[in-house]
């Protein structure tokens, strides 16, 4: 970490010229162009190189369409299939997204209890790790059995997958806490709600973020499984019926949409962390 | 600083009673942290607890603080027994504990929004310190844009501006390096100086403890308790390398030195006792 020069030994102990241009801070480090190359230009062009030789070499080596369609094919398929792929994307958003908000909230919470009680964490963490070794794809028929056709057995698996990497990483953030600094707060008379809201929650923020950059990307997945169970909507419904009939271009469509969904919401979750930890991204060297 | 008002001075400003804490560890015997210690200090005095690690000065002060419940005797400040609550003094410890998530003004008046301080009033004071605290135009940066001396004097302001006459300083620069250590020193002499406020202040480092206290209290380990009390006669401002009392200080240094050692009080220059030698006689 680069820092202004101290200047402490002046009479009063003021530096004598600082101010904050001076400093290095809200600098730009290391270069802008270098940055551009590196975190832009570099994947990109392993993308394109990619989806290039994906292109060219499978129909050269006869390779059938329907085997595997080359990425213009699919580009078209997605165009050409729209009016039937766009309402069964918004289907299974809504389940990730419903998902996702149901494991976020039963997670927070008890990230909290888990953090704040020996006793409620002794209880629930062997049935928290138990949980993760059921396999999801197995009990999903149950939760049809149990809830029908609708969405409420896809939200249920969704928040199932989610739930797990949200709640470990909460109690992680929550378990991180300086315990000098909430002896700090506690030599100032802070009580419970305080310590937590100025203390603990701003802590425990890197690691729920963590929690969630993971747990979105799941959800997509979790969607997916609870469509393929059993449904009449969503990409997942829609990826079965295409395989059944062998129209694989748009199978690999609804991957690229599902994909597409996955990345969007990490991207998500990855600027409303920068917006609600401002500190971070302005300290990261 | 409005925030202190004038009391009366024979008040003192903090009382500890004979104080002591026991830890009564599961399976084992109890373990006597500190016994019956006892000690006073007068309003704007500078007063360091000196001691080995294990002496008990770290457990005396959060009892003074209010973090821990002492096992006998009571810790009275400014004639009320606060004994076992919190909030009544500043704190600060080594580590300057500036939260990573506020810039450094909603730092500095971290301690000050606890205790329920109008926080705009307290804001408006602290703007007015940053020059004075060598941090002017940081007031919204954040607490890892700072160097460690930078931090540690954030942390300073932080005690400061909570508003109460006694700041209770942990060790606060054992971190720094020797040279901003001194600086330190200096800058915390004028501080303390400036803003008419009792000092307690934690160290090992018996150099430390001669150049900055009025009076030092010096405490050994096993069980934890109070040695000797000395008053440091050296007039200020002090230099540090003032060849004049060097020798003075030299003096003070060796006495504090045998008794630390657990034997009497000890005239010779190179004296040292046995290890076996029995403990909590001197002082």
């Amino acid at each position: 970490m680069t820092t202004v020069a101290e200047r402490t030994s002046s009479p009063q102990g003021v530096p004598a010229s600082q101010s904050p241009t001076d400093g290095d801070i809200g600098a730009p480090r290391g270069g802008w162009a270098k940055r551009f190359f590196g975190a832009i230009l570099a994947p990109a062009a392993i993308i394109v190189l990619f989806l290039a030789i994906w292109q060219i070499l499978p129909p050269a080596l006869g390779v059938e369409s329907y085997i595997l369609p080359t990425p213009l094919e699919i580009a078209d398929r997605i165009v050409q299939d729209w009016s039937l792929l766009w309402p069964n994307m918004l289907v299974t958003l809504n389940e990730i997204l419903l998902g996702f908000l149901l494991a976020f909230v039963v997670a927070m919470i008890l990230g909290v209890a888990v953090a704040h009680s020996r006793v409620i964490n002794r209880a629930i963490y062997p049935l928290l790790v138990a949980s993760q070794t059921v396999p999801v794809i197995a009990i999903a028929p149950i939760f049809i059995i149990w809830f029908g056709y609708g969405i409420l057995p896809k939200v249920v698996i969704t928040a199932l997958v989610c739930f797990f990497p949200l709640t470990v990483n909460a109690v992680a953030g929550y378990a991180s806490v300086d315990p000098d600094a909430k002896m700090l707060f506690k030599a100032h008379g802070a009580g419970r709600i305080r310590t937590f809201r100025l203390l603990s929650l701003p802590s425990a923020l890197p690691s729920i973020f963590a929690g969630i950059k993971i747990s979105v990307t799941l959800a997509v997945i979790g969607a997916t499984i609870g469509e393929w169970v059993g449904s009449q909507e969503g990409l997942g419904y829609v990826i079965l019926q295409a395989s059944a009939q062998i129209i694989t271009a748009r199978v690999f469509a609804a991957i690229v949409l599902l994909s597409v969904m996955g990345i969007a919401l990490f991207l998500i979750a990855t600027l409303v962390e920068r917006l609600v930890m401002p500190w971070r991204a302005a300290t990261r060297r | 600083m409005a925030t202190t008002e004038p009391r009366m001075d024979d008040v003192p400003a903090l009382e500890v009673h004979a104080v002591s804490k026991y830890f009564h560890p599961r399976g084992k015997p109890p373990v006597v942290a500190l016994k019956a210690a006892t000690i006073t200090v007068k309003r704007g005095e500078f007063v360091s607890l000196l001691g080995p690690s294990g002496c008990g000065k770290t457990t005396l002060f959060n009892m003074i603080a209010g973090l821990i419940e002492p096992s006998e005797g009571r810790i009275v400040i400014d004639g009320e027994d606060v004994t076992g609550t919190a909030g009544h003094v500043g704190y600060m410890l080594q580590k300057d504990l500036l939260l990573p998530w506020r810039t450094i003004l909603k730092n500095v008046t971290l301690g000050a929004q606890l205790l329920g301080r109008d926080i705009r009033a307290v804001e408006q004071e602290a703007r007015s310190l940053f020059e004075r605290f060598g941090l002017k135009g940081f007031e919204d940066a954040w607490p890892a844009n700072l160097s460690g001396g930078m931090r540690q004097r954030a942390a300073v302001m932080r005690t400061l501006l909570s508003g109460r006459d006694i700041l209770l300083l942990d060790e606060p620069f054992g971190a720094l390096d020797a040279m901003s250590r001194a600086n330190m020193q200096a800058w915390l002499l004028d501080i303390w100086k400036e803003y008419e406020r009792t000092v307690v202040f934690v160290t090992h480092d018996i150099d430390e403890a001669i150049f900055l206290s009025d009076r030092i209290i010096v405490m050994g380990a096993r069980p934890g308790s109070v040695r000797l009390e000395i008053t440091v006669e050296s007039p200020r401002p002090r230099v540090l390398d003032d060849v004049e009392t060097a020798a003075y200080r030299a003096q003070l240094k060796q006495r504090i030195l045998s008794v630390i050692h657990g034997g009497p009080a000890a005239d010779g220059p190179h004296q040292t006792t046995p290890s076996a030698a029995p403990v909590g006689a001197a002082g």
